[in-house]
């Protein structure tokens, strides 16, 4: 279980001890309000942040620090949250005793927060960050199904930025003094700090407290509905050998919703189990895909179906999917009871990754909880099939995107 | 060092199925995988006709391996809470489950699942579909697309060059009775290792395996005939071009090496050994990489990849560039200078030790590759610590590896469509 401790207004340290792992990790997540111009310039800070700082002002450098910490590791990336998104920072450093070395963990924490705290920000170094995020997301349009997501979403915006948090090619205009700003503004974000393994509390905090991350930070609103629009169909061509078609339907269920556990179950039986209604009726059955998924975004409260097919095939599996959306009514116990089985298994393994655990803590800290796996747990076995098959009932389909792969000649 | 950390088992059933059992007390998930030695590679074995099989034989048996006279493997696995799933690489088949309950049941399946193969005319027909969407939605991928076209461009007849999937047309040719002809000879439990990663104790997996009928009765593998593999040292082709709808061009340039021998040992160290060089002369530990960043020609998408196997060896830079002819000139402008010195070295060694330490952390992960090294008959936690015995000699050797092969390059373009 965490410890929590407010270090400052909306900042909040978790500290988990764990000797699970052979590493410690140090997770700080930012929430910012949603815009187009903050997902662009958070990307290219954590892009800065990966690469030097005024301590290491070379890459040559940077990778030396982190080498002499045996293979320290930096990564970061952002996720929706309704109405605002984070900015996810990991640090992992292997823990000193298993190289018998003591100055290792404080070595450790030192650098993270040199990292986090000092980016080298001058005009070359972000002119080289702007480039490698415009690159990176035209690499992004390469991949049919990113592609396809994205634009599948572009229909609900502005109302739903949460769908879509891509840089676009507007970040090649970022300035410095913009990013100066914005780093300024991210430490006054409602933050949260987690430590999961071996690393001595106090001299985290005492570390934390000590840092500019140490002010108190300001709150945000989280969750955003997706308002449901009519029903629309778009297509767009690509040259590719697959066709990629999305269903987005609106839950009308929020993470906070006592029904929100309801409406996962019910998303696995409908198509997150090789046994669930979508895989068993369109590739077992029909063999017209390999692969057919439904998955619930859970803050924004909607509901996607994604699955790759061969274009001729399109209307035939759309119309198969609503179907098993009317079949769902009579979904058999079976199906409940491993869907409910997956759900348990999936929340139950989360101890073994770090990440997975510090999601459940943080999600749940967004609805004022702390998660509390044995609550769950009874939550999600004493929900009924009418708990479930209503709750489905409350999605609302609005969107139909198709990418058109069609061969080039 | 790496194996006093862990509490780990290896025995051989009476049937001589290899197993490894890994005690991780600390971890709610516990997993096992099954790996049989025949994969995407295996093309060039001859079936009971004398002819070689279809390419993507191997991955077509693993989709359908998952069907079974009693029911539902899938539903069964579903019905226990584990999910179960598999994997097809160039060298082998591996079949997998990850649970935090019913633990013993599920191996039982897993084990059942490996056990027997019963097919129709029908199914096999039906699955021809499901694996061709496969196959597009791979086709579809540029970095499948640079790899697929890297290994045609340097190799004449190495069955590497066929996709693990094959194409639709040998899918399409493929049958029952071919399916179960590669069944019966590479299915069996003494060609196959097991590793179990779990938070039971030791003994408990060991009772539960040994009780499984599988890991009984012992009996000689079939035959297995192959083709004989003759590989020109010289590359297929120097050039490729092709296009697809991509927003950048990307290339490979490959250097088709000489660096493999029938130890898999060995071979590891000279992985390893040319990495290192690799990495110290060609990644930001060398300070010209933030000239060469500047400068455009290289950006952060510039990756490396290096794989010694016992009948083939090969180096792949992988980049992206408006004009690739301007990297691949730089790269034959630097590649003569590849070299790691003793800072290097050491700074290397610390980081790989550290990577190594990480890796004990995620037990699906860590099933994963101890069954690759397993069917390679390499230990794990021994290739851990080849990289720590790392000296300058087998530097040097690789070195000499690696300048040797400077004459024998395939170059790859994929551009967009214009």
């Amino acid at each position: 279980m965490f410890q929590t401790q407010e270090i400052a207004q909306n900042f909040h340290f978790y500290h988990k001890l764990s000797t699970q792992f052979k590493d410690n990790t140090l997770v700080f997540r930012f929430l910012l309000p949603m815009s187009q111009e903050s997902i662009n310039t958070a990307l290219v800070w954590s892009q800065l942040c990966d690469d030097r700082t005024t301590f290491a002002p070379t890459k040559q450098q940077m990778l030396r620090v982190m080498d002499e910490l045996y293979d320290a590791s930096y990564g970061s990336y952002l996720t929706t949250y309704g109405q605002s998104f984070a900015l996810t920072v990991v640090f992992k450093g292997i823990e000193g005793s298993f190289v018998n070395n003591e100055t290792q963990n404080d070595a450790f924490v030192t650098w993270a927060l040199n990292v986090l705290t000092h980016v080298l920000m001058t005009e070359e170094t972000l002119k080289e960050a702007k480039l490698n995020v415009f690159q990176n997301m035209k690499r992004e349009q390469e991949n049919s199904v990113k592609h396809a997501l994205a634009l599948s979403a572009e229909r609900f915006l502005p109302q739903s930025y949460g769908l879509k948090v891509e840089g676009d090619e507007s970040v090649m205009n970022l300035t410095l003094d913009e990013l100066i700003k914005f780093q300024s503004l991210l430490f006054q974000q409602p933050t949260a700090c987690f430590q999961v393994g071996q690393l001595d509390q106090e001299m985290v905090m005492n570390h934390l407290k000590k840092s500019i991350l140490n002010q108190d930070k300001s709150s945000l609103l989280t969750y955003t509905l997706l308002n449901p629009l009519p029903l629309d169909r778009q297509s767009v061509f690509k040259v590719s050998s697959q066709s990629v078609l999305i269903k987005t339907y609106a839950t009308n269920i929020d993470y906070a919703d006592e029904r929100y556990l309801a409406l996962r179950v019910g998303a696995i039986a409908l198509g997150s189990l090789p046994t669930s209604l979508l895989f068993t009726t369109v590739r077992e059955k029909h063999s017209l895909c390999y692969f057919i998924t439904a998955s619930v975004i859970a803050f924004d409260g909607v509901l996607n179906i994604i699955t790759g097919i061969d274009k001729e095939n399109v209307d035939q599996v759309s119309l198969l999917i609503d179907e098993q959306w009317k079949a769902f009514k009579e979904v058999s116990d079976e199906l409940i009871s491993q869907a409910k089985l997956m759900m348990l298994n999936s929340l139950r393994s989360s101890d073994d990754d770090v990440m997975s655990t510090v999601n459940l803590m943080y999600a749940s800290s967004l609805k004022n909880e702390v998660f509390d796996l044995s609550r769950v747990e009874s939550l999600i076995l004493n929900l009924s099939k009418e708990d479930i098959i209503n709750a489905m009932n409350q999605c609302v389909a609005c969107n139909e995107f198709v990418l058109l792969g069609e061969n080039h000649v | 060092m790496f194996k006093q950390l862990e509490t780990i088992e290896s025995f051989v059933t009476p049937s001589n199925m290899k197993v490894t059992v890994l005690y991780k007390p600390d971890f709610k998930q516990q997993s096992m995988i099954i790996g049989v030695p025949f994969g995407g590679i295996h093309s060039n074995v001859l079936n009971q006709h004398g002819q070689p099989y279809h390419s993507g034989l191997a991955h077509f048996l693993e989709h359908k391996l998952f069907e079974s006279e009693s029911g539902d493997i899938m539903a069964a696995f579903s019905s226990l809470g584990a999910s179960v799933n598999a994997f097809t690489s160039y060298q082998e088949t591996c079949y997998y489950f990850n649970t935090t309950s019913n633990f013993a049941q599920s191996c039982d399946l897993l084990l059942n699942l490996v056990s027997s193969c019963t097919l129709s005319e029908e199914s096999v027909e039906k699955e021809k579909g499901i694996i061709i969407s496969e196959l597009a939605m791979y086709d579809a991928m540029v970095d499948q697309a640079l790899v697929k076209n890297m290994y045609q461009a340097l190799y004449h007849t190495h069955p590497i060059r066929n996709d693990i999937g094959g194409d639709a047309d040998n899918v399409n040719a493929i049958s029952k009775e071919e399916l179960m002809d590669a069944f019966e000879r590479f299915y069996h439990p003494s060609l196959m290792h097991c590793v179990c990663v779990t938070n039971q104790s030791i003994e408990e997996v060991k009772s539960l395996i040994l009780a499984h009928p599988l890991a009984q009765n012992p009996s000689l593998p079939p035959q297995v005939d192959s083709k004989m593999l003759v590989e020109p040292r010289e590359v297929a082709l120097t050039h490729v071009s092709k296009t697809m709808d991509i927003e950048e061009s990307k290339g490979i340039y490959a250097l088709k090496l000489n660096a493999h021998s029938n130890s898999p040992m060995e071979n590891m160290k000279m992985q390893f050994a040319i990495r290192f060089i690799l990495e110290a002369s060609l990644s930001e530990m060398n300070p010209q990489y933030q000239e060469w960043i500047d400068e455009g020609i290289i950006n952060d998408f510039f990756d490396m990849d290096v794989d010694v196997s016992s009948t083939y060896s090969y180096v792949a830079f992988i980049c992206e560039h408006e004009h690739l002819d301007h990297v691949f000139s730089w790269l034959d402008t630097v590649l003569p200078s590849l070299d790691c010195d003793e800072v290097s070295l050491n700074q290397l060694k610390r980081r790989y030790l550290g990577m190594s330490l990480k890796a004990l952390n995620k037990p699906s992960s860590l099933s994963k590759q101890m069954i690759r090294y397993a069917l390679n008959e390499l230990d794990f936690f021994d290739v851990l610590h080849l990289f720590q015995d790392m000296s300058h000699i087998d530097i040097q050797q690789a070195r000499t590896a690696l300048l040797s092969s400077l004459n024998h390059v395939s170059k790859v373009k994929i551009e967009p469509i214009e």
